[in-house]
């Protein structure tokens, strides 16, 4: 298993953090793990990304021109690297930050309302870990343990009482994208736009249904494959 | 009596510092640095620190310092003896490290690292000789050159519209709280070489009692430099280079403690 | 197995320093390797091992502090990147000339002048042919992974006491930036003044006792065939690491037919790039000098009999190709040599590599 990610929005937004903790939970799940940021004049505000590789063997480049998975939390990273997924890889994003969404229909799309829903949660800087949520729902590359310890190794101290704030949103983002998807997939039914999630065929608008039609073969094994147990121990969040 | 008849322990007058290596000093006659060594090498073996000695020798006139003093040594670039001193003192904090330096390493090229050295309050001793010229490169004008000296560089006489002005370092350094003595001396006559030992002295136990950086100016003859027989180099320096830089403590005190002076 | 931590590589080669048992770092802030001396001071290594760390009021106030410090026989080092390296040249130098172990590192950034704060290669004529004045050479090591910039750190300070010459660690940007999970090593106590002595005692300024000849520290020689003599013998000691330091790795050589040299950053790249042309069915394999000086020559004549080509992949116009030209040359083989790479603070693609691999030795 080799996942080659970005993730890039605004600094301040968490996005080296998120990186980071999605880094120290590879370490914890045992795999080598390369975390590289752009860095210079982004450190201090606007835009920031940060490639994050996991592999479970020796990492190659850390400059990579095509992700597996690309997280967006701004438009200024939608127009830059929207082109940069792999075909058949995925693309999470919050429309909080992209006015302009995404239009190619060779990559699963995710629209995770991180932002709406952290304001919900009455806590709009955990968007982010919303967003990371749902990642790690449609990327089931991590358990929670291993998440939760991730979250201890790359907090300061000073931050540790913020954990039990961060593994609710990271729950809830899996709920925003995982479950209402899986539920879809299985019952057949047609995708919510708003709720979420994904396109594989823009040219109809959205309305497809997995069940009839399972484009790519990764989304479909992995919404069909949801392990029961892995579920359990990720719903004992606090 | 013959002369061997005379040469008796007992008759013993005066006897060179052992450590005092048997080297003839490339230092030319009347040089004020072949004095300031022998206080050195006294001093060293009078406070029975060889052991703890690491001296750093300049860029200048004195940098074969090593070959005459039996201390461990290090040959500094430049300038950079103060530098290289923190390096050595920070990493044996126990021992007595000095560096010693001329005019144009110190108060010219090294200028940074004296400062910082100062100000760190470095626990180490500076020997600043000043003669108002480079001597080892051939006379030529040294930040510490007086008005209208004639040097090398300056043939018709240091002009401070083109030159700026000589600097007195001794006086800033004795600004810095990092410093806890600061003394401007003179070795040209056999009073100011025994009162300049005295400070020297106190300046080593200073170290040694970890009070911060002390800091001895000696000003200094360069008779090779100034065209002079020795005699008139120490009348002119009396008359000139004292009268410009005038000798006496600028700060006792101890380290943290600012004295503006001057 | 040691503590395991996800870590940048400015910061590793901070912790690296303190569990090697280093004696003193002094330095002086510069973009990007910051993190090393605020790792340091964070970690205030002085309260466990007793090791010194001391913010300079400049590059060249640090690497003489060095100097002194490396002159007591202890473990003393500095870290800059490329601007700061540059004023440090002088300091090398002497180092060198005086021969004294000490460890530099060098995370480079775009140049020349002050350039950016990217990542680069281009001081590898700098770090590799002496940078400052004299017939002198730096051992010089090149990490490609965070792991290797924290085992570097000992191995450099090895090498150094080893030979009586400083190492440089020559890295980049990326990899200074860059965080990975990396294997600490575990903590070594600093030398004794007893083992300093073994190791160090007939050079080392520490004090004269009455019982040995003063120590001199100094590369001042008047005599000019006493000199000659002193740089035989520096030549002679550089052959000598040449002939028992030289590292390097070989990534799919053995039937290549056309070879990338790359080292740290690029090499990671060009990891990449072999995976890509491998995929495309071009037998392309990679050497990857760990050593910068000594440089893997020997390797390279070997491979020169066997592959077509050598393309040289850098992070600068074009430095290390001469190195390889060289040794195909003195191999007496026709194989081609190129170059390609990007500058100022640019990483090549590993498509990019691909892309002029075939477009200089497939012609398409």
């Amino acid at each position: 298993m080799t996942e080659e990610m970005i993730i890039a929005g605004f600094g301040g937004q968490g996005v080296l953090s998120m990186g980071k903790i999605l880094a120290y939970s590879g370490i914890m799940e045992d795999k080598e793990v390369t975390w590289f940021p752009s860095y210079g004049p982004e450190m201090r505000g606007g835009t920031a990304n940060v490639t994050v590789i996991l592999s479970d063997s020796r990492i190659s480049s850390p400059i990579v021109q095509e992700f597996d998975t690309a997280i967006i939390l701004n438009q200024q990273s939608m127009d830059k690297f929207e082109s940069a997924v792999k075909p058949g890889g995925i693309l999470l994003y919050d429309p909080n930050g992209v006015l302009t969404p995404p239009t190619r229909n060779d990559i699963n799309i995710f629209k995770v309302e991180g932002t709406k829903t952290a304001i919900e949660m009455g806590n709009p800087k955990v968007f982010n870990m919303i967003v990371f949520g749902s990642y790690l729902k449609v990327r089931p590359i991590l358990s929670l343990d291993n998440v939760e310890k991730g979250l201890e190794k790359s907090l300061p101290k000073r931050y540790h009482k913020l954990i039990p704030l961060n593994l609710e949103a990271i729950k809830k983002g899996r709920k925003l994208s995982g479950f209402a998807l899986t539920k879809a997939i299985m019952n057949g039914e047609d995708l919510d736009q708003d709720q979420l999630i994904s396109t594989v065929d823009r040219e109809k608008n959205l309305n497809i249904s997995y069940k009839s039609k399972p484009k790519l073969q990764e989304i479909d094994k992995f919404y069909i494959t949801e392990d029961p147990i892995e579920e359990e121990k990720w719903s004992k969040i606090p | 009596m013959e002369l061997k008849d005379l040469i008796k322990p007992e008759n013993l007058v005066y006897g060179k510092s052992r450590l005092l290596e048997e080297e003839i000093m490339h230092y030319c006659p009347g040089c004020s640095h072949g004095v300031v060594h022998k206080i050195l090498a006294e001093l060293i073996e009078e406070m029975g620190l060889q052991e703890k000695t690491i001296g750093i020798a300049p860029v200048g006139c004195a940098v074969f310092a090593y070959n005459y003093i039996d201390i461990d040594w290090q040959e500094a670039a430049h300038g950079r003896a103060p530098a290289v001193a923190t390096g050595i003192s920070r990493l044996m904090p126990d021992k007595f490290v000095f560096s010693y330096q001329g005019d144009g390493d110190l108060a010219s090229i090294g200028t940074a690292e004296i400062m910082h050295a100062c100000n760190r309050g470095e626990n180490i001793l500076v020997i600043f000789i000043n003669n108002g010229i480079y001597g080892m490169t051939g006379g030529q004008m040294a930040p510490t050159t007086l008005e209208g000296m004639v040097t090398a560089t300056t043939p018709t006489g240091r002009d401070v519209a083109r030159n700026g002005y000589p600097l007195k370092i001794t006086n800033l350094i004795a600004q810095l709280p990092g410093t806890s003595y600061v003394t401007r001396q003179a070795v040209h006559t056999a009073a100011s070489a025994r009162k300049c030992k005295r400070s020297i002295k106190k300046a080593i136990q200073n170290v040694l009692d970890k009070k911060g950086t002390s800091f001895v100016e000696v000003v200094s003859t360069c008779s090779s430099g100034w065209k002079m027989t020795p005699v008139a180099s120490n009348k002119w320096m009396e008359e000139n280079m004292i009268a410009y830089y005038p000798l006496g403590d600028l700060k006792d005190s101890v380290k943290g403690e600012n004295v503006l002076e001057n | 197995m040691g503590e395991i931590r996800l870590m940048k590589g400015n910061e590793v080669l901070g912790e690296a320093a303190i569990r090697c048992g280093c004696d003193g770092y002094f330095g002086y802030p510069i973009t990007p390797q910051s993190e090393v001396m605020e790792t340091l001071m964070q970690r205030a290594p002085w309260n466990e091992t007793g090791m010194v760390v001391l913010q300079a009021e400049s590059e060249v106030a640090s690497i003489n502090m060095v100097y002194g410090a490396a002159g007591t026989g202890k473990k003393a080092m500095t870290s800059s990147s490329s601007p700061g390296i540059s004023l440090m040249a002088e300091g090398i130098s002497y180092i060198a000339g005086a021969e004294l172990p000490c460890l530099i590192i060098n995370v480079q950034r775009g140049g020349p002048g002050l350039g950016t704060i990217q990542p680069s290669q281009a001081d590898y004529f700098q770090a590799v042919k002496g940078g400052g004045h004299g017939d002198y050479k730096l051992i010089v090591l090149a990490p490609a992974s965070v792991q290797e910039m924290n085992d570097f750190v000992d191995l450099a300070f090895n090498l150094a006491f080893k030979y009586r010459n400083p190492a440089m660690i020559l890295t980049d940007g990326a990899l200074g930036q860059m965080m990975e999970k990396v294997e600490l090593a575990d903590q070594k106590p600093r030398w004794t003044d007893e083992e300093i002595k073994k190791i160090s005692g007939d050079w080392a300024t520490t004090g004269k006792p009455t019982s040995r000849k003063k120590n001199v520290i100094t590369s001042l020689e008047m005599d000019s065939n006493v000199m000659e003599a002193k740089n035989r013998r520096f030549q002679e000691k550089y052959k000598l690491i040449e002939k028992q330091e030289t590292r390097y790795e070989l990534i799919q050589c053995d039937d290549a037919e056309y070879i990338l040299v790359a080292f740290g950053t690029s090499a990671r790249v060009c990891q990449k790039s072999v995976e890509i042309a491998r995929a495309k069915g071009l037998k392309v394999g990679l050497l990857r000098p760990i050593t910068l000086f000594p440089f893997p020559n020997a390797v390279i004549k070997e491979l020169a009999h066997k592959a077509k080509g050598f393309l040289s992949v850098e992070m600068s116009a074009g430095q290390m190709i001469e190195d390889i030209k060289l040794a195909v040359y003195e191999a007496g083989s026709n194989a081609r040599v190129n170059y390609f790479g990007r500058m100022g603070g640019i990483i090549p693609t590993p498509g990019e590599v691909v892309d002029a691999l075939e477009n200089k030795f497939y012609g398409s």
